[in-house]
């Protein structure tokens, strides 16, 4: 998924670029933290991430021309991930526990061991995996101080804000509604302001009697079932959410 | 400083989820016609919409509907829940962006942007040259729209910040969440 996709999915973050850029020592820096498939010891890593050339995401070795043109840096992130089949991890574990049951004569084995036979089994599977990868882009705009990233789950963004750390020396903060308050033109004081105000109650006090009333009913709060929900033909899914599924 | 700031992306999701609501409000209440200094910029709220309630257990409601969808929106507004996600158009002469914006955390999701222009004709023969010129005229349209976005996010500041606030606007949210669907 990329800038030029049909559509595409963008996480801003605040990255302040230094005043001048080295863009050969910038272009090492990348080229340092390209995306390898392999470990050092040449096996395959169950995530593997790193930078490709955002015109070609074979393109490893990159040259400042491929990473800088206008007043951005842009570059292409793959995120490629190896997961061994959970049903076969099950199976192959069953198979091994049974043969180390005979070997040894024993009729159970303890946790530890069957802990150990399953890591075993996942690691040898895992060689055998073949990687899903993802392929994403960036754009640093240096001269807002701005990034602009493809990607919005959380495994590749976190992979990604800890890469881009890493090569730049500047850890990129997403620029949440807290903190978009100062990048838009306004005063300090009001950017305080609206820093320390509490949530609004939308709802007339008239609206809140049956809520309240319905909670201390047993109802909950958020159920399909409650009064409210009930009108609601249009409501396709109501469910409990952790808040910090998104950016946590 | 990861956990301090994870506690102050939870603690203050409402701000955005606040300024989302406040934004679908001035779509559905003055037709969505913005004045942004010397731009006028239309927006328009999509088929989908998602409500959040606020706290550790959050109940989320979501609404997508092809038509009117203010029966369900009072009925979760009413019930202390905020936009959190909504699909919405934004249009600015012949040119339109859609997307889901995220109020929570000011994401923009399954964004199109307008058609990319005429491409220059001596580029043709260059893939690399073709590809950046797209490419650039392409961030020139993510940040357009996103530019728009925080124009009125610091217009939604200005006001969340003052004594209008609570004087006007909020009893007028107050009346119009009273009154969706009724």
């Amino acid at each position: 998924m990329g800038f030029l996709s049909a559509s595409s999915s963008i996480v801003r973050f605040d990255a302040r670029a230094p005043r001048t850029i080295d863009r050969e020592a910038f272009c090492e820096a990348v080229n340092r933290h390209a995306f390898r498939e392999d470990d050092e010891d040449g096996l395959p890593r169950q995530e593997a991430f790193g930078w490709v050339a955002i015109h070609d995401p074979l393109v490893v070795e990159l040259e400042p021309s491929d990473i800088f043109f206008q007043q951005y840096a842009v570059l292409g992130f793959r995120y490629d991930r190896r997961v061994a089949p959970a049903k076969l991890v099950r199976l192959e574990t069953r198979r091994a526990e049974a043969e180390r049951k005979e070997q040894q004569g024993l009729e159970r084995l303890g946790r530890a061991v069957r802990r150990e036979i399953k890591e075993e089994i996942e690691a040898r599977l895992l060689l055998r995996a073949l990687p899903s990868p993802q392929l994403f882009e960036c754009a640093w705009d240096l001269e807002r101080h701005t990034v602009y990233f493809t990607g919005k789950s959380r495994a590749p963004r976190e992979a990604f804000t800890a890469l881009f750390r890493d090569t730049a020396g500047v850890s990129p903060l997403p620029v949440i509604p807290y903190l978009a308050a100062e990048r838009v033109g306004l005063s300090e004081a009001i950017v305080e302001a609206v820093r320390g105000v509490e949530p609004s109650v939308l709802a007339s006090r008239r609206d809140e009697e049956p809520r309240v009333a319905a909670a201390a009913a047993g109802a909950s709060a958020g159920g399909a079932g409650g009064a409210a929900a009930g009108a609601v033909s249009g409501a396709v899914s109501e469910a409990a959410d952790a808040a910090g599924s998104d950016l946590a | 400083m990861k956990e301090d700031f994870l506690s102050v992306v939870e603690s203050k999701r409402f701000l955005g989820r606040e300024f989302l609501t406040w934004l679908v409000f001035r779509v559905e209440e003055d037709g969505g016609k913005m004045v942004l200094g010397n731009d006028v910029v239309e927006l328009a709220l999509g088929d989908r919409v998602v409500l959040q309630e606020p706290g550790e257990q959050q109940a989320r409601l979501t609404l997508f509907d092809q038509g009117d969808m203010s029966p369900e929106l009072g009925a979760g507004l009413r019930r202390g829940k905020l936009i959190d996600r909504a699909r919405i158009a934004v249009i600015r002469g012949e040119r339109r962006w859609e997307l889901s914006l995220d109020g929570g955390l000011l994401t923009y999701d399954s964004l199109r942007c307008p058609k990319l222009g005429e491409r220059d004709a001596n580029l043709s023969d260059d893939p690399r040259a073709l590809f950046e010129n797209d490419l650039f005229l392409r961030l020139a349209d993510v940040e357009e729209v996103v530019g728009f976005l925080d124009r009125l996010f610091a217009s939604f500041c200005q006001l969340r910040a003052s004594p209008r606030w609570a004087e006007e606007t909020l009893p007028a949210l107050r009346t119009w969440v009273a009154g969706l669907g009724s």
